[in-house]
């Protein structure tokens, strides 16, 4: 009798722990990469309507105000928009009902297939969705494969570099398919919360204005900051001058004392695990990309000089499989100081490069099994994306990852070796 | 011409105006009647203003007006009107907030009229959407009915009614700033009737819903109806005391369809933050105000509480319809004239530099609310989207107050400080505060 007391208790407790756990859905869940998740939003037509009019004129105006240009407030330029977001998981509708959505980038804006931002706090600052405050409906429309962005971030986080999470959804917009997008976790307080255990500080998104390596702009704080490091948050007191104390010391710093001198600005070890992980990667249109920077937040810790780099936007990623690992060293005065006044760095890049080589590994390896595992769940998507380059490009460009994938360890490490 | 350049220009003109106003009224004054008398049909006079008279047939008088403000802010930054900005800016400290010159006079004791124009742009950098202010022609058909055409004020609000250089403070009360309609092109009928109770009535219809309630200068309400009835009607009973009959009150409404869209009136602080956005709107817009005001000799207290109410029909994410979104405020100052006497028309009896005296000078202060919110009936958690239909409330609470120094019937000095305190400052993270103070040092030529 008392044993079947107690299996009635434990099955009711197991029963609630079930029902409980069925609907605490995390973000863990959301940026789940093994499923392909179903996101569906709710716009007023003519709100959908105002967007697509504006969409270039507020990416636009945005870079006129930050180069300090006066900008006419007429017309009226509305680039927010209230949306009811749905994400669909295990047959739940979890629902953030007044999220702003906004259209995002830079010079990737397109009508046919826009790239979304998702803010569920600008309406009101508390509110997060499973704990997230920000979002980046990406459409991928640079790369016909549609999983660059993912797998890229995806092997940042197996190297333990603070990036992104990320998933793909379908996403449906007024109950109409709109396409294989990618869920991108914004670089936002939450972020900076998970990753560094703060988030009071400054935040500065690079915003690629200027063909710009570092070199020395001159003692003007503004020469730096709101263009082209953006400020993020605190915009109030936006606080620019240890961008420029970091420019001058970086170009200035005797070559003995440059790894101490520049690392009081910038944490050098997380900066050149990056450098490596987006060189395995090659993207060409990162850090060390071509022509020069581009695609990185800056965040200044609080109460301190000292930054640190976080990654953004792999659009351009596994650019070549042969992607030369120091050439691009020479494009930045930070990295090509490096190269003759911080050997210990250099050696770091070389190390975090094999280390992304062992990680990724060739034929069979992991960063294979994670091209075959996008490509079998995003294709029937793809296919019915009628929004993205052709089936031909998408096959193709899969086709290419998978030859990355099998052949691009090789090829770094042959490149280290032969140093 | 740079503007401080122009605005010495300015100075230097305007400068023998006033000093040749200064004399003739105190040394010699020079009646009605004496004035037609003693130089025919066409005579220039400069008791208070410069007026050219022909005769009994016709009067213009020149006007001007000038502020010249030194600010100072807390947070040390603003939003500057006319322009969008990354970021906030720091503003400039001196601010020429207003150059006004002008016409006003009559034809006949059956036509007045007014030419006023803004000449700020001319002077200096500072932003105006609406450079012409009243512009208008008025007729006596008889003692009840007058007739108002052109553009003036929407018979609205007791202080945005009132002269700009004759106001207590400084800076407006943020209710009158953000709810009280302001200018419009229209028509009035008005008059004063029933003497004993000094009332007055004002009904109009105007083109769009007032200046004060476009956004960058365009329109957000279509036609408009007003009406106003003012006076003093505790007059009519005697057995109060006198000081009680002597009460202002006034009550006043407008209703006018509002042009649909984003065109919700919004809540900034004084340097332009936003803590309340624009929502979407479609339908009426409603605004009910009363006022009240009360001297006694050297006091003087003053009142008013104004509602808004904008439907929102089909304003839902899904075409919904939603409730109205609720605009509401009052507020009270009170002033005492601690040195010096005034006029009834609030000038000191005896004058600084035109008189023998110091003018006078007043303190005053004055707590205003301003609040935002919806209509009940609203689904969902309450956000600050601007299609929720739960909105969330917020608001602010201000505190202005400081002296004013009226030197003389040309020149007054005002120190004006304010603290702002919004209810819910998380709506605006960027600004990430509650507080902030703006104050302001004003020196005022009119004539």
């Amino acid at each position: 009798m008392r044993s079947r007391i107690s299996f009635l208790i434990f099955a009711s407790l197991a029963s609630v722990l079930f029902v409980c756990e069925s609907y605490a859905q995390t973000s863990d869940d959301l940026f789940n990469e093994d499923i392909l998740h179903e996101i569906r939003i709710y716009i007023a037509p003519e709100d959908y309507a105002t967007l697509k009019q504006t969409n270039f004129i507020c990416a636009e105006q945005e870079l006129k105000t930050l180069f300090g240009e006066q900008v006419s407030s007429l017309p009226r330029v509305e680039c927010h928009f209230p949306i009811e977001f749905h994400w669909i998981f295990n047959g739940r509708d979890i629902t953030g009902p007044q999220v702003a959505l906004s259209s995002h980038g830079r010079t990737s804006r397109s009508n046919v297939k826009p790239s979304f931002g998702i803010q569920f706090d600008r309406y009101e600052s508390r509110n997060t969705f499973l704990g997230l405050r920000r979002l980046v409906l990406r459409a991928n429309l640079q790369e016909p494969s549609l999983m660059r962005e993912r797998l890229a971030m995806a092997l940042f986080r197996r190297m333990e570099i603070p990036a992104s999470r990320e998933s793909q959804a379908r996403l449906y917009i007024n109950d109409e398919y709109g396409g294989v997008y990618t869920i991108v976790e914004d670089v936002d307080p939450v972020f900076l919360e998970r990753n560094f255990g703060e988030s009071s500080g400054y935040l500065y998104s690079y915003d690629y204005v200027f063909e710009w390596g570092l070199s020395y702009l001159g003692p003007d704080p503004s020469n730096y900051s709101p263009l082209p490091f953006k400020p993020e948050n605190n915009l109030i007191y936006p606080d620019p001058f240890p961008i420029e104390e970091m420019v001058r010391t970086i170009n200035e710093a005797p070559d003995a004392e440059f790894s101490i001198a520049v690392s009081q600005y910038i944490d050098l070890i997380g900066l050149f695990r990056l450098l490596a992980a987006e060189t395995f990667v090659a993207d060409a249109d990162s850090f060390l990309g071509i022509p020069h920077m581009n695609n990185f937040f800056l965040y200044r810790f609080q109460n301190s000089i000292r930054s640190t780099i976080i990654p953004w936007d792999k659009s351009y990623a596994f650019y070549s499989i042969n992607w030369d690992i120091f050439y691009m060293l020479q494009t930045n005065v930070l990295t090509a100081r490096a190269l003759t006044a911080a050997p210990d760095l250099i050696a770091l890049y070389k190390d975090t490069l094999r280390q992304a080589a062992d990680i990724a590994g060739g034929p069979g390896g992991w960063f294979e099994q994670e091209v075959i595992k996008a490509y079998d769940q995003i294709r029937q998507a793809a296919y019915e994306d009628g929004l993205k380059p052709s089936n031909e490009d998408f096959e193709a460009d899969v086709a290419y990852l998978l030859a990355f994938a099998q052949q691009r360890a090789a090829s770094v490490r042959f490149q280290l070796d032969g140093q | 011409m740079k503007p401080i350049a122009k605005l010495l220009a300015a100075g230097i003109l305007i400068y023998p105006v006033l000093l040749f106003a200064q004399n003739p009224g105190e040394e010699e004054p020079i009646t009605e009647g004496q004035r037609v008398a003693d130089s025919g049909p066409i005579q220039f006079s400069f008791k208070n203003r410069p007026s050219l008279r022909l005769g009994d047939y016709a009067q213009i008088d020149f006007k001007t007006k000038w502020h010249f403000d030194f600010r100072g802010f807390d947070p040390p930054r603003v939003n500057p009107p006319g322009v969008v900005t990354a970021l906030p800016v720091t503003p400039d400290t001196f601010l020429l907030t207003m150059a006004r010159m002008g016409f006003k006079g009559n034809v006949t004791n059956y036509i007045e009229f007014e030419v006023e124009r803004e000449m700020r742009r001319t002077f200096s950098d500072n932003h105006e959407y609406h450079p012409w202010k009243d512009n208008y022609l008025n007729v006596k058909v008889n003692r009840f009915l007058h007739v108002k055409a052109g553009k003036f004020k929407i018979p609205f609000g007791m202080e945005e009614n009132q002269s700009d250089d004759h106001r207590d403070f400084a800076l407006d009360s943020r209710v009158s700033d953000t709810l009280a309609p302001s200018r419009e092109l229209g028509v009035m009928l008005h008059s004063k009737f029933l003497r004993s109770a000094r009332l007055e009535y004002q009904v109009g219809v105007f083109r769009y819903d007032g200046e004060a309630s476009s956004i960058h200068g365009v329109p957000t309400g279509d036609r408009t109806y007003a009406g106003r009835l003012t006076g003093q009607p505790l007059r009519l009973i005697s057995p109060l005391p006198k000081t009680i009959r002597h009460v202002y009150l006034g009550v006043a409404a407008t209703r006018g369809e509002l042009i649909p869209g984003l065109n919700g009136v919004n809540g900034q602080t004084f340097a332009g933050f936003t803590y309340f956005d624009h929502f979407y709107v479609r339908g009426d817009r409603t605004r009910f105000g009363t006022e009240l005001a009360w001297t006694e000799g050297p006091i003087g207290i003053k009142a008013e509480y104004i509602k808004m109410s904008e439907e929102r029909n089909g304003q839902g994410i899904r075409k919904e319809d939603l409730p109205d979104k609720i605009s509401r405020g009052w507020y009270v100052s009170g002033s005492w004239t601690v040195l010096g006497k005034t006029t009834s028309s609030g000038k000191p009896k005896d004058p600084f530099l035109t008189g023998h005296g110091f003018g006078s000078v007043e303190i005053g202060a004055r707590l205003d609310v301003l609040s935002f919110y919806g209509a009940p009936g609203g689904k969902g958690l309450p956000s600050r989207s601007p299609r929720a239909s739960a909105i969330l409330p917020n608001g602010e609470r201000t505190w202005t107050f400081g002296p004013t120094w009226y030197l003389n019937h040309f020149i007054k000095i005002q120190a004006n400080a304010q603290r702002e305190k919004v209810t819910d400052i998380a709506r605006k993270a960027v600004v990430n505060r509650t507080e902030f103070w703006a104050a302001v040092i004003r020196l005022q030529l009119a004539m």
